[in-house]
């Protein structure tokens, strides 16, 4: 009877919070997972201005593409359906078969965010062999690693630097989170790459490290990459050019920037479906959660201080700029050779 | 200080209940307060504290209900059931009841102490441990598959085999979709909630159909309070047992990402191991032994899970990736040696714990009086309403119609499996560990073996095996290695080889 009674209250929480639930945040990862708690911020302080209740539903899958593609499939055209997608899954957009697609969306806001890498103090990048533990989302670390390591390579094609590239560094995929951490720790992984917020978190206490390089932060207004105010003199342009005395430049570094704006100015992001009657009243909704500053430190305790970006067409436009047959094929073959990803080349993405 | 003894209180009644509920783990019981994360953020201490007591007090409310019902409700409690369900069957539900209370209890707390004073030293331990040392450790657990095979070499090879395979469905270490059959949702692989409901937990129920059970067998409930104390006087008999599952559940908790049912079954294959004398009642068939070698396992596991977890922010298992997600929502940063320094917060974490543990075993030795009750509910509703239970369950991973299509079809395999006697626990044990060895092997090899730099075929053909089998390299890699090798022995030419269990 206890059981049965605690059976029925659960059945009936879940009845009442559904039928209460209005808008939902489709979240593609299973919960405990960053986006995932990111998601559940946003939704709680989100439904505090919008007045309405935010419920979360995970879509969990393989690199967070099924979640995504049944947001596009079946669940957008729902008024109150919204998308939380992150850097990861615009790097699928551009190099996986995935079904959906963000000009068929309209912005809410996206937190234009960044990535930090670290490597052991003292390390030299133009010697030795680099070992690099790399996943899903990773792409365009590795390339700046790559650049750093090789320095300039003749024209700077992708083919050039892949000569580079298996001389200096060992790629190890299919290492897990936290294990990635503890591998460069433990000084097996010569590079650590984390959030800003993680790499705040997790490595301020160690001594045998040091902050390598960030990749700075999209300007929309002036459409260039600029320094991450979180991380004055990090970003990657200006730690190549320290290190090899002129800026980075050539094929690799097309298809780097395009992978990196793609995943980092939309780190973590809130879509609808174009046309929807909500979208003012859901952008109106964010900007007060923004401007409110016990909703704001939450958001910047967990991701760190980064600005929103809530011109959907601007940011849209830049990042579709960047999207050239010659970058888009580099991206490709840089990931499919360095990597062993399955990339694929999508020429739809040209159109 | 009133807090934090009423959130113990409330984590404790609330990680027991849903303990009770097959299938429901710890994580489950997590990912319900996910929501309330918000409400300690004026005192995340007081929040950790309700959420060590949910992981204490749910891992043992966990194996309990187990025990009774045949369902894991999770995979580390699979290899409680071994023994434990028999003796239930039996009408030793209560005697079973009590070695599992004993178990838990004395192990969750005696490592409780252990883990929080260890926590110093763990750091400058674990970096002993690279990725060919977890790969030669995930090789040990899977030689222990021996222990919990049948008797039938054809038929283990099956279940091993089977649990590999379903271990690598998914996607190979680049993003390949592997044994997917060009179905999207299998490419994230087979969760654990599924496989334990299609394995153990539907063709039980079904199972208990096809028998026309009405109700427990006799004496399932009688002589309550005898049997309990039988079960307490049966661990103090055999404490070297108890000691030794405890020990093996808190040493596998400490590698990070090992954790999960691992050590339930390294505990209960080495415990088989030292007992090669002639059994009165064999293992697997109810052995009170098999039931309290393991048990405790779990709860030194659960604890030592936390420490990786607390120090580098690596979850030795999904329910301590579940604590670290619910404390960075209440702001409290876990995953920082500089934690060591915060005594509230070492004595918060084992004050929920010991109290979780403490708790659960007090309430359960009154409670579950009444709660194994549920053997004499008329079948058809109790089998009804855990059958409605776990399909709820699988229906919150995607909410499609997938959830359902995989479980019916690992239901229908479960069955097959069944009724052949191919050995279940092994199939779990298998698919546990195959995910790791791929992950370790892979890097290992990229790591240690392969010079990747090597064009074309003389790639192929470069292996460094030099450098991973010097003693002096990765002495704990090759300890591993000759251990497995032992065990892989050991299994083939014992005479009380494998199990006769269904």
């Amino acid at each position: 009877m206890f059981k049965n009674l605690f059976l029925g209250a659960v059945a009936s929480l879940f009845m009442v919070s559904s039928a209460m639930a209005d808008y939902t945040l489709i979240v593609p990862q299973a919960p405990g997972k960053g986006t995932s708690v990111w998601g559940g911020i946003i939704a709680k302080n989100l439904s505090k201005f919008l007045d309405e209740p935010v419920v979360i539903r995970h879509i969990p899958g393989a690199r967070d593409i099924p979640g995504f593609n049944k947001f596009h499939n079946d669940l957008r055209t729902d008024d109150k359906t919204i998308m939380v997608a992150h850097g990861g899954n615009g790097v699928s957009y551009l190099l996986d078969k995935v079904d959906y697609n963000y000009f068929d969306y309209e912005l809410i806001g996206s937190m234009n965010n960044d990535i930090v890498l670290g490597k052991h103090r003292g390390s030299d990048p133009k010697s030795g062999n680099w070992k690099i533990a790399g996943g899903s989302g990773f792409e365009p670390d590795g390339a700046a690693v790559a650049m750093l390591l090789c320095g300039p390579q003749g024209s700077g094609t992708v083919a050039e630097y892949l000569a580079c590239w298996r001389k200096r560094a060992s790629w190890i995929n299919g290492v897990s989170g936290g294990e990635k951490r503890l591998g460069f720790v433990n000084k097996e992984f010569d590079v650590a790459r984390e959030s800003p917020a993680a790499w705040l978190k997790f490595y301020k206490d160690l001594n045998s490290n040091e902050l390598w390089f960030t990749h700075g932060i999209l300007d929309l207004e002036n459409k260039v990459q600029m320094a991450d105010p979180n991380f004055p003199g990090t970003q990657f342009e200006d730690k190549y050019k320290e290190l090899w005395g002129e800026y980075p430049k050539g094929d690799l570094y097309n298809a780097y920037k395009l992978t990196r704006n793609w995943r980092d100015a939309i780190q973590k992001s809130l879509w609808v479906n174009k046309g929807n009657p909500n979208t003012e009243k859901l952008r109106t909704a964010l900007a007060k959660m923004i401007a409110d500053p016990e909703s704001s430190a939450e958001i910047k305790k967990l991701a760190g201080d980064y600005p929103w970006i809530t011109d959907g067409p601007a940011l849209l436009a830049i990042l579709k700029s960047l999207i050239t047959e010659k970058a888009l094929k580099d991206a490709v073959k840089w990931n499919q050779e360095a990597y062993g990803f399955p990339s694929v080349f999508k020429p739809e993405l040209l159109k | 200080m009133f807090d934090y003894v009423l959130w113990a209180m409330l984590g404790t009644l609330y990680g027991m209940l849903v303990g009770i509920i097959p299938i429901a783990g710890v994580t489950t019981a997590l990912i319900t307060v996910f929501s309330m994360g918000s409400y300690f953020m004026a005192d995340p201490y007081v929040g950790l504290v309700f959420l060590t007591a949910i992981v204490a007090s749910c891992a043992s409310a966990d194996s309990y209900t187990s025990i009774l019902t045949g369902i894991p409700g999770a995979s580390t409690t699979a290899a409680c059931v071994i023994d434990g369900y028999p003796m239930a069957k039996k009408g030793q539900a209560a005697r079973a009841m009590g070695i599992a209370i004993a178990d838990s209890t004395f192990n969750g707390v005696l490592y409780a102490v252990l883990a929080f004073m260890l926590l110093p030293y763990y750091g400058k331990i674990i970096v002993l441990f690279g990725r060919p040392e977890f790969l030669g450790f995930m090789m040990m657990a899977l030689a222990c598959v021996g222990f919990v095979a049948s008797k039938s070499v054809f038929a283990s090879i099956i279940a091993i085999a089977f649990g590999l395979f379903l271990g690598f469905i998914g996607q190979d270490s680049v993003g390949n979709a592997r044994f997917a059959f060009g179905w999207e949702y299998l490419e994230n692989g087979v969760g654990m909630i599924v496989l334990l409901s299609g394995l153990f937990g539907i063709p039980e129920l079904l199972d208990g159909f096809r028998q026309g059970k009405t109700a427990a067998p006799p004496g399932a409930f009688n002589n309550y309070w005898q049997q309990l104390f039988q079960g307490f006087n049966d661990v103090r008999t055999h404490w070297r047992d108890m000691m030794r599952g405890g020990f093996i559940g808190f040493v596998t908790g400490l590698l990070p990402g090992v954790g999960g049912a691992v050590g339930d079954f390294l505990a209960y294959g080495a415990t088989k191991a030292a007992h090669k004398e002639e059994q009165e009642i064999p293992f697997g068939e109810g052995n009170p032994i098999g039931l309290l070698g393991c048990e405790g396992a779990n709860n030194a596991q659960k604890v030592s899970s936390m420490i990786p977890a607390v120090l580098f922010a690596i979850p030795a298992a999904p329910f301590a990736a579940m604590v670290m997600a619910i404390c960075m929502y209440f702001g409290m940063e876990i995953g920082r040696p500089s934690l060591l320094t915060d005594t509230n917060f070492t004595t918060s974490i084992a004050f929920g714990y010991i109290f979780g543990t403490i708790g659960v075993a007090l309430l359960s030795i009154f409670l579950y009086k009444w709660i194994i009750k549920i053997l004499e509910v008329p079948y058809w509703i109790y089998a009804t309403v855990i059958i409605g239970v776990i399909v709820y369950a699988n229906m919150q991973y995607t909410g499609g119609w997938e959830d359902l299509a995989l479980l019916g079809v690992l239901s229908a395999i479960g069955c097959v499996l069944k009724y052949f006697k191919i050995s279940r626990p092994a199939i779990l044990v298998a698919y546990v560990v195959a995910f790791k060895i791929d992950e370790y092997f892979v890097a290992t090899l990229q790591l240690y073996g392969y010079k990747q730099w090597k064009p074309g075929w003389e790639s192929m053909v470069d292996f460094r095996w030099f450098e991973l089998f010097n003693i002096y390299n990765h002495p704990l890699f090759l300890l591993s290695l000759v251990i497995s090798l032992g065990i892989i022995i050991n299994s083939i030419v014992r005479k009380d080889r494998g199990l006769d269990y269904t």
